[in-house]
């Protein structure tokens, strides 16, 4: 079986296209994990850490629905014409995103397979968005 | 007795490979400095920024590049994302400088492979500690003034990684004193300003985030008042 590239990356720092609308990796599926999985905001002690750090990587397995996530993406990784590019994205590209995709790396080389990985925005610092309205400010990761 | 030297720059027979090569890339270095590519803000591309000899890779900060005479940006590996240069990247510094304030006049242009030859990494050298380039981060800073004149500093609020963010709760937090409400009883008055975030310092400072900052405002005082 072919490897599977696992990527990972920040909605925040993404290029924009003509409409101004971040423009994501190309891949077989995008998981937009901004919204379901929740902000590792509150676990402070892993502000300065990144998703190869296990802490980080505990944290983020134990965020609620992270797990079936993950049972969900190496399922569809082992599918029979299996894809060859997965692609993960957060707010900053440095926690949730990352130590995601570090985990399913985990589990698919456990199942056999052979993987890739890309985090294309890992090794930046992080960074705050800024909500449109200005009406509240979220710690993006 | 006359000696016959061969010149080096022309020796006999073609360039080897891996010479031709690093001729190429150092021309291409040449070029791309000769002719960069003009950057557009707000793009997501990452800019070359000169650092003294060297041109260091860039990534703006989201919301944060703008500035006609400054942006905020972090330096990056120039061959990030890979593996490799996620480790070298470390042991060179590129990665714990946080954002960073940058001149636009100190940026060439958006980035191109081919200046990788001009930074610090192809070198395999450590960053600089001064790279004319102070933290980009900001904190809001409350000071009490007493009624002999005297003033500390109350509390600080940070950090603040967009200008906007910090001017917004001074702006909030003077709002909120310009009733009086939050400081009566107390012996002294009190104003927000936004300030640099001395990161040498962080542990004096409060973070905002996820909190109420006219409550840690209301804390700070009751506190003061209560010692």
């Amino acid at each position: 079986m072919r490897p599977i590239r696992l990527i990972s990356f920040g909605y925040l720092h993404l290029p924009t296209g003509p409409d101004g609308l971040p423009i994501p990796p190309a891949a077989d599926r995008i998981e937009d994990v901004r919204d379901r999985l929740r902000d590792p905001a509150a676990a402070r002690d892993i502000l300065d850490l990144d998703g190869l750090n296990p802490r980080v990587q505990d944290v983020v397995l134990n965020t609620p629905g992270a797990r079936e996530l993950l049972a969900n993406l190496a399922e569809y990784a082992g599918l029979p014409a299996g894809p060859s590019r997965i692609a993960i994205g957060c707010g900053g590209g440095r926690h949730r995103a990352s130590g995601l995709t570090e985990l399913l790396a985990h589990e698919l080389r456990h199942r056999g397979r052979e993987v890739v990985i890309e985090h294309l925005h890992v090794h930046l610092p992080r960074v705050l968005k800024t909500p449109t309205a200005l009406t509240e400010q979220e710690t993006a990761r | 007795m006359i000696r016959r030297f061969r010149r080096c720059g022309h020796p006999p027979g073609a360039l080897a490979p891996e010479d031709q090569a690093l001729v190429d890339q150092f021309r291409a270095m040449l070029a791309a400095v000769r002719s960069p590519e003009p950057w557009t803000p707000g793009s997501g591309q990452d800019v070359a920024v000169c650092i003294g000899p060297f041109i260091e890779r860039a990534h703006p900060r989201p919301g944060d590049d703008h500035g006609t005479e400054e942006i905020a940006v972090a330096l990056v590996h120039p061959d990030a994302p890979d593996a490799a240069a996620y480790l070298h990247g470390h042991q060179l510094g590129y990665t714990d400088r946080g954002w960073l304030r940058c001149e636009t006049t100190t940026i060439l242009g958006a980035w191109q492979p081919a200046y990788a030859l001009r930074t610090h990494a192809a070198a395999n050298l450590h960053l600089p500690d001064d790279l004319g380039m102070p933290p980009a981060h900001y904190g809001v800073h409350l000071e009490a003034c007493r009624s002999d004149g005297t003033s500390y500093t109350l509390l600080r609020l940070g950090p603040y990684p967009q200008t906007r963010l910090a001017s917004r709760d001074a702006d909030r937090l003077n709002t909120e004193l310009e009733d009086q409400a939050i400081i009566a009883g107390s012996a002294f008055t009190v104003t927000a300003a936004t300030a640099l975030f001395n990161v040498s310092d962080q542990g004096n400072y409060t973070d905002p985030h996820e909190s109420d900052v006219v409550d840690l405002l209301r804390r700070a005082v009751a506190q003061a008042t209560t010692t």
